[in-house]
């Protein structure tokens, strides 16, 4: 085993003992504490570069494995490893979590328990991308919700306590289904185990009954569909964006929603390719109308994370329509598409909370001419808005359309609808910026202050320049997805 | 090199005013123009002597892109006899644009903002310009979209002006969507030709070589898809209701979109892919229609606006509708021809109503007037843009709009009388634009001549419109087909056309405007749908106020409603009810449980002694 293998459980220890250690610390060392969250993140961000290049393309399966066993009598060990597809997630989730950490500074109730909990949540979602267990995978995905109802309850805003309910009790209830799926995808192998390289190899070479696979695809789709906001379970996803304070919202939008499309091309379209083939037609269907659907109800709300809520609704269905194609060029596409989305999502909710925080008001009505006082915040904004709409520049567009082309063979018309969504978002998308930030300024936020120092422009820049740079080069990302994706049982 | 630095260096030009001078207005002013003056040079240098020789070599440079299984995509550049003399109009005409702008925008507190959207906006344009592959023009093609976006919108702090830049992009947008279908639908054709690529040449190449009559109706689909691009683009019916609203923005934005570039995109893609719509005379015919059409439309719209920029901007509509038809018609050459003619001209025309503008601070024709004795150099210089535009002999105009009335006399004559008809109408309502504006009784009070910086880039144009008619046909038919044989009759005619339009104007706006007012009076009816633009804009006012919000309304109360309510909310009553009912299992009153308990004995023994009497 290689010393870089190490680096990959690291990734969940180092935010995990962080979480430990600011629990430790007194509460009224702010700073201290705020330096050490960032430091942790900006530790991780290294090292998920380190990761992303050092993984060898030429060998596209899991690498860097470490296995600690743990419950060998039912086959439990804590394996981490990655491949092409996790490395990308893990690069989305530190870039993700450090920009959350850093807008994090305007948070100043209760910051110790605040930044405890953060980081057991980065940590957990780091666990997720990293577990080549099932076991271990369904495990941190529950430590991952666990977080979120406390920080939104706490920090939260806006009908907190419903939000707050909801999302929980959602994202619960498809880890149920989701749990039922994976055991029972245990007990059929009938090999003892829950390590995923284990279960991959022999499936491929033995695959389950068609009629299990069915019903186990369907467990698993509906189940984390969920989390992937699958129309019509989507509903707790604006109402809970809304409510959580804002980087729960980057986190949640931008990576923890990738974890339902992360665990149905691993799980669903690698273990289960017949079940998958039998469902994938009909969440198409639902894929469009989660574009259209999303884009048309974002195009009536007043309030802006509403909007931005509803607008990622839209976009998941580009995500599930490019997986309900199961070619690999559409599956390279939605991989490419969620760090793409991943990183759009979390500037959309830091700049909202940026305002919030500013104006404490996110009522579009109230709003307007936001862009003299805050040029920069609007440019961002601008920008964030036009990456939605799949601008070309953006890593959004060239996803985007990699997933309308690899759809397309397969599933013309639902693509034939779903393409029309480019339309909706831009005029949602720039119906807002105009009414947000166009216009003359409304005299009472007439003092409001932009981003200035280097700190506080940090994030927002970070984010939009990482947009800009996969957009025009996205080959750095696409040949680390490509060999990944070709090894999943895919349609030639 | 030289190829890759020609397109990029106005794009670092911006990208360093946006990060660098931004705070210097004079700086990065400079830094913009230098970027154009340096692109122009490498131009030239390129190949201008071999361009106007005839023999200009085609220049391919490409990289790859995106390669992912069952896709590639590339980033190149082509340089052959059209795009290289269309990288040259786009040039000139932006070098004096920019020009223009350093007198223009004097003082304007987003200067240097302005220069970079300007330069951002060129770079897309060259893009457009440069392209070797569908998709990579579709890339800057939503650039040049969004550019414009951000130009037309440049004084973001009027109502009009944000809502102008966001019609424009939104309108486009919809022209975009029949665009990428149509190029993901000639993707599937080419894997299916086992070609595999979206490359100019390549297509070409194998639709030359092939008898690809198998797919007629899939390619005259496709074409039909990717002209909806240039409805959006090229701002033809239905989709042209944003030019006129794009004269929000500044008026040398407008000069630029409306003359070389954006506008020019739809009909410079038409030429540059006419292998294509070539191989669908159905899609063709189409394309001629529409554009005459709008041609026509457009034109009688133009007589009755008061707007001296509406004026020029629905003449824009009306000569691109020219074009088209050229198109449809079956030469490009002829569409590019008109299409460089039409540059110069109506760049000329912008910046003269520009310097008016900038004179007076009034664009509303019936407040301006008699302005030749003040600027008489203006005056001068827009008669020439006017009798350009007018097709007067021997001015460019003429020369490419003549090309065009032979074309259509040849090919359909339906379309040959609606062209002249329109040949009459440009003829009237330029020359009430000259007249109000800058003949009759005047009515501003103010206005001088502009600066050196507004009036040479004006002369420079004025020269080429003069000059555009020669030479250039030669090159443009050279690239892309024969040209039409000069015809006696077409000539005379169109020049008589023009002759009774100008006299009829002058004879109606100069010496006897009552004569306007009672016809204005006894056909009230017209003159209200004219100037209510044909009802278009309500009508899609009325789309979007009744159709598209109602519906999006639906979509949010279903969502609040159905969803949350119904489905998840019930969910949580349902459950909730559950509990409430099963929590009567476990009250915590002893009596209760002794009740059950004392029950459960009764029924227990009862059971036993049933067994036992049986």
């Amino acid at each position: 085993m290689s010393l870089g293998a190490y680096l990959i459980p690291l990734l969940t220890l180092l935010p995990l003992s962080g979480a430990v250690l600011v629990l430790l610390l007194p509460a009224q060392w702010t700073k201290l504490i705020r330096a050490l969250a960032c430091t942790i993140t900006w530790i991780t961000l290294m090292i998920s570069a380190v990761i992303c290049l050092h993984y060898d393309t030429a060998t596209p399966g899991f690498q860097l494995i470490t296995k600690i066993v743990w419950l060998p009598s039912l086959g439990i060990a804590y394996q981490t490893g990655v491949d092409g597809i996790s490395c990308v997630l893990i690069l989305l989730h530190a870039i993700c979590s450090l920009t959350a950490v850093l807008v994090s500074g305007s948070v100043e109730n209760r910051v110790k328990e605040y930044y405890v909990l953060l980081l057991f949540l980065i940590a957990s979602i780091f666990g997720v991308f990293t577990a080549l267990d099932l076991f271990f995978l369904y495990v941190f995905y529950e430590m991952a919700v666990v977080p979120l109802y406390p920080m939104i309850i706490v920090w939260g805003s806006k009908n907190k306590e419903y939000g707050a309910m909801k999302l929980t009790l959602y994202v619960t209830l498809g880890a149920v289904l989701a749990l039922v799926g994976l055991l029972s995808i245990y007990h059929a192998t009938g090999l003892k185990t829950f390590d995923l390289i284990e279960i991959q190899s022999f499936l491929a070479a033995h695959p389950l009954d068609q009629t299990f696979q069915t019903w186990a695809a369907l467990l698993l789709t509906v189940g984390f569909g969920v989390v992937a906001s699958l129309w019509p379970l989507h509903s707790w996803s604006p109402i809970g964006y809304a409510a959580a304070p804002t980087a729960v919202s980057m986190l949640h939008a931008g990576v923890l929603k990738k974890i339902g499309i992360y665990a149905i091309i691993r799980l669903v379209l690698g273990l289960l390719p017949f079940g998958a083939s039998v469902w994938m037609p009909y969440v198409a269907i639902l894929a469009v109308i989660n574009v259209l659907y999303g884009a048309w109800a974002a195009m009536a709300q007043n309030d802006l994370k509403f909007v931005i809520g509803f607008a990622s609704v839209s976009h998941m269905g580009y995500a599930l329509l490019g997986i309900s194609a199961m070619t690999p060029l559409a599956v390279s596409g939605v991989v490419f598409f969620m760090f793409a989305h991943g990183v759009m999502a979390a500037l959309s909710f830091a700049l909202i909370g940026f305002i919030y925080h500013q104006t404490h008001t996110r009522d579009i009505s109230d709003l307007g001419g936001l862009m003299k006082p805050l040029p920069f915040v609007g440019a961002c904004f601008v920008m964030a808005a036009l990456a939605s709409s799949g601008l070309p520049g953006f890593a959004n567009f060239v996803s985007e359309i990699i997933i309308f082309f690899g759809s397309w063979q397969v599933r013309p018309w639902p693509t034939l609808f779903a393409i029309f969504g480019i339309v909706v978002t831009a005029t949602y998308m720039l119906r807002l910026v105009k009414n947000v930030f166009f216009g003359p300024v409304n005299r009472k936020w007439n003092n409001l202050k932009d981003a200035a120092s280097f700190l506080e422009r940090l994030p927002y820049g970070l984010l939009v320049l990482i947009l800009l740079i996969f957009g025009c080069w996205p080959a750095w990302l696409l040949n680390l997805i490509r060999p990944s994706v070709a090894l999943l049982p895919l349609l030639r | 090199m030289t190829e890759w630095l020609i397109l990029f260096l106005p794009f670092f030009a911006a990208v360093i005013i946006a990060l660098g001078t931004q705070r210097y207005a004079k700086l990065s002013a400079a830094v913009a123009l230098t970027s154009i003056i340096a692109s122009l040079i490498l131009t030239c240098r390129l190949g201008l002597p071999e361009l106007f020789e005839g023999h200009f070599s085609t220049i391919e440079k490409s990289l790859s892109w995106i390669t992912l299984p069952g896709l590639s995509f590339e980033f190149g550049l082509l340089i052959n006899t059209l795009s290289f003399a269309m990288l040259l109009i786009v040039l000139v005409v932006a070098l004096c644009i920019f020009y223009y702008s350093v007198e223009y925008m004097e003082g304007e507190k987003g200067f240097a903002r302005y220069f970079a959207y300007l330069a951002f906006f060129t770079f897309s344009m060259l893009g457009i310009v440069l392209s070797n592959n569908f998709l990579q023009l579709f890339i800057f093609w939503e650039l040049v979209g969004v550019s414009s976006y951000l130009l037309i919108g440049f004084w973001y702090e009027k109502h009009s002006a944000a809502d102008a830049g966001k019609k424009a992009f939104l309108t486009n947008r919809i022209g975009d969507y029949g665009f990428i279908l149509g190029i993901i639908l000639l993707w599937t054709l080419s894997s299916t030709w086992q070609v595999e690529t979206l490359n100019f040449l390549h297509l070409a190449n194998y639709l030359a070589g092939a008898h690809s009559h198998s797919h007629e109706t899939l390619l005259t689909v496709i074409s039909l898809l990717i002209f909806c691009g240039v409805i959006g683009k090229s701002a033809q019916f239905p989709l042209h209701v944003w030019l006129p609203d794009a004269m929000e923005g500044p008026t040398p934005v407008s000069a630029l979109i409306h003359a070389a570039t954006m506008v020019a995109a739809g009909v410079y893609l038409l030429a540059r892919v006419f292998f294509l719509f070539h191989q669908s005379p159905l899609a063709l015919e189409m394309i001629a229609y529409l554009g005459g059409f709008t041609a026509i439309f457009a034109a009688t719209q133009a007589l009755v606006q008061t707007d001296l920029k509406r004026v020029l901007a629905y003449s824009t509509l009306s000569q691109l509708g020219y074009m088209v038809l050229a198109i449809g018609l079956g030469s490009a050459g002829i569409a590019m021809f008109h299409l460089t003619t039409h540059a110069f001209f109506k760049a000329l025309l912008f910046l003269g109503a520009g310097s008016v503008i900038h004179m007076t601070h009034e664009q509303d024709m019936t407040r301006l007037g008699n302005l030749s004795q003040r600027m008489p150099i203006t005056t001068g210089l827009f008669i020439v843009g006017a009798l350009a535009l007018s097709g007067f002999f021997p001015f460019s105009g003429f020369w490419s709009k003549d090309e065009i009335l032979v074309l259509a006399l040849h090919q359909n004559s339906w379309l040959y009388v609606i062209a002249m008809l329109t040949a009459f109408l440009t003829a009237v309502y330029i020359t009430r634009a000259v007249i109000l504006t800058f003949f009759g009784s005047s009515q501003a009070e103010h206005g001088h001549e502009p600066k050196q910086w507004m009036l040479i880039p004006m002369i420079l144009l004025a020269i080429l419109s003069l000059v555009s008619g020669f030479r250039v046909p030669e090159i443009m038919h050279q690239s892309l087909d024969h040209p039409v044989h000069w015809n006696w009759q077409v000539a005379i005619v169109s020049t008589l056309m023009t002759l009774c339009g100008i006299a009829l104007s002058v004879w109606l706006y100069q010496f006897q405007p009552q004569i306007v007012v009672k016809i204005r009076g006894k056909f009230s009816g017209i003159y209200q749908i004219l100037n209510r633009r044909y009802y278009m804009d309500d009508f899609y006012d009325w789309v979007i106020q009744k159709i598209q919000a109602p519906f999006s309304r639906t979509c949010s109360a279903f969502e609040s409603h159905v969803v949350v309510q119904g489905l998840v909310n019930s969910t949580a009553r349902l459950t909730g009810a559950c509990g409430h009912w099963l929590r009567k299992m476990q009250t915590g009153r002893l009596q209760n449980y002794v009740t059950v308990f004392f029950a459960g004995v009764v029924l227990i023994i009862y059971c036993l002694m049933a067994r036992v009497i049986s």
